[in-house]
């Protein structure tokens, strides 16, 4: 199998499938179908399959399995008289952005203490075209930002990173996100500081054996009690406590309606100009979902059914495909009539600017969460301006953010705690929206 | 089997992602079962996980809504 790829990433073979696939360099996520989708089988045992999946890339691939030689005889290792005794914090990510990243961490990272933490910024740069604006601004106040440049050759590229990472000598190196970025995924199967931690940038386990990466940091309000959150990790689950917000929440929406996004406001896109722009009719109620597709579970087809069987006067409008697919949106369409829907009460929204987005939150009946997989950056949007989101939490981290921010601000109306209970709450919102809204 | 089934938002219906899923879970199982990787087996007709590699890169190349 290493051959196999190997192989993969010689272009002058002419294997057929090498010239399928000739111009990427590495076929580790082909192989191995990116853990990145298994967020979206969140009715499924993730804790195994990304397991499996790590097991599975370091047989096929041993020289995944790294310890930095820094590291090989710890309980020997002396103190550096050159360093001080701050904590020495990595801090990796290959989504420094913008992006959902940097909005949930970045604030976080940035007023951790100096006094306490030495924070080193790892920029893994991956897809990343440009700077990041939010590591030019750390370097500006004094952080150190180091780059983990792209090469052509993906060994030479992963020995490169391993080397750079382990000469910062760090105490903690805490992964932002493991899943959306192959490159990180690879990296953190290595053993490059004392301690490894990874996060909820994507809520899923990273499945690595918990010897390299040790600690996955979630949030407890958004987690199931810990003896049952701990089985969906193979890392040791450490979670911040559920009585406050975890992370420094900077609104996207200034008080007088402008989108810190965009630097546009959305008051002049009311419901009539909404209406008239996307053609839905103005005067029935809109459920809005505006969760990416791939979010959208086949189970949830049936809530959709539900809301319009629930409510003859309403709408669901659902985000569009964002690449075209003709299959897709097929797929798409059968399922939502073999569900029961009435296609004639669909509509599809195609991706909008951000401000654009707040006016359709705002202007909405309901805002509905996604299910299986959830919002996040989302629902507090939609809280932002005001919108009532009902939502359905799963099992797992990635399905149950809304029910953690309802709990901050003690509303759970719109909390169904059963899969039919999603109903009521919509007829109970609709009943009281004078009273909810305030 | 549709490449669309890779992910659970584009399956045909519940169970359509559920069996992916445990397709998954299956060519993964007799994978970590060989001995050794090496690529005979990628060489066998209809070999299950050969198809998921196969379906995997058209998903990529084709492109996808992913």
């Amino acid at each position: 199998m290493q051959t196999f790829f190997t192989n993969f990433i010689n272009p002058h073979l002419s294997f057929s499938l090498c010239r399928l696939c000739c111009s990427i360099l590495f076929f580790f996520q082909y192989c191995l179908f990116s853990t990145f989708s298994q967020e979206v089988y969140l009715n499924e045992d993730l804790r195994n399959s990304t397991s499996k999946f790590y097991q599975l890339a370091v047989k096929a691939w041993p020289h995944f399995n790294y310890v930095a030689p820094h590291l090989l005889n710890e309980k020997k290792k002396k103190p550096k008289p050159s360093r001080d005794t701050r904590i020495r914090l990595g801090v990796a990510s290959a989504l420094f952005g913008p992006s959902s990243v940097t909005a949930d961490f970045g604030e976080t990272m940035a007023r951790l203490s100096r006094k306490i933490f030495e924070v080193i910024y790892v920029d893994v740069r991956d897809s990343r075209p440009l700077d990041s604006p939010y590591l030019l601004k750390r370097a500006s106040k004094g952080d150190q930002v180091v780059e983990i440049k792209l090469a052509y050759d993906e060994k030479d590229w992963l020995d490169e990173a391993r080397k750079s990472i382990a000469a910062l000598d760090l105490d903690i190196l805490l992964y932002l996100d493991l899943t959306m970025s192959n490159k990180i995924q690879r990296l953190a199967m290595s053993r490059l500081a004392t301690v490894q931690a990874t996060s909820h940038g994507h809520p899923v386990t990273s499945g690595i054996d918990k010897s390299v990466m040790n600690f996955f940091v979630s949030w407890g309000a958004a987690e199931l009690p810990l003896e049952e959150a701990k089985t969906h990790y193979t890392e040791e689950l450490m979670m911040l406590p559920a009585d406050s917000l975890h992370q420094y929440y900077k609104p996207l929406i200034s008080k007088s309606g402008v989108s810190s996004v965009t630097g546009m406001p959305f008051a002049q896109f009311d419901r009539k100009v909404l209406a008239r722009d996307f053609k839905i009719p103005a005067e029935d109620n809109w459920y809005l979902c505006m969760q990416k597709p791939f979010k959208r579970h086949p189970l949830f087809d049936d809530l959709i059914a539900g809301v319009l069987a629930n409510d003859s006067k309403g709408l669901v409008l659902l985000h569009d495909l964002y690449i075209e697919s003709e299959e897709h949106r097929e797929i798409i369409h059968d399922r939502l009539v073999r569900a029961g829907v009435d296609m004639n009460r669909v509509h599809f929204i195609p991706t909008l600017p951000h401000h654009v987005l707040m006016a359709f939150y705002k202007e909405s009946d309901v805002v509905l969460d996604s299910y299986l997989a959830g919002g996040c950056t989302t629902t507090r949007e939609a809280i932002e301006v005001g919108a009532a989101v009902v939502t359905l939490p799963a099992n797992y981290l990635g399905g149950r953010w809304s029910l953690a921010y309802f709990m901050q601000i003690g509303v759970l109306d719109t909390v169904s705690i059963m899969y039919w209970g999603f109903f009521s709450c919509f007829l109970h919102l609709l009943d009281n929206s004078d009273n909810f809204m305030k | 089997m549709a490449s669309a089934a890779y992910v659970s938002g584009y399956s045909e219906s519940t169970e359509a992602a559920a069996a992916m899923f445990s397709e998954y879970h299956r060519g993964m199982d007799r994978l970590l079962s060989l001995p050794s990787l090496g690529m005979e087996q990628f060489n066998e007709d209809g070999d299950p996980f050969q198809v998921h590699i196969l379906h995997a890169a058209q998903l990529k190349f084709r492109p996808a809504s992913f």
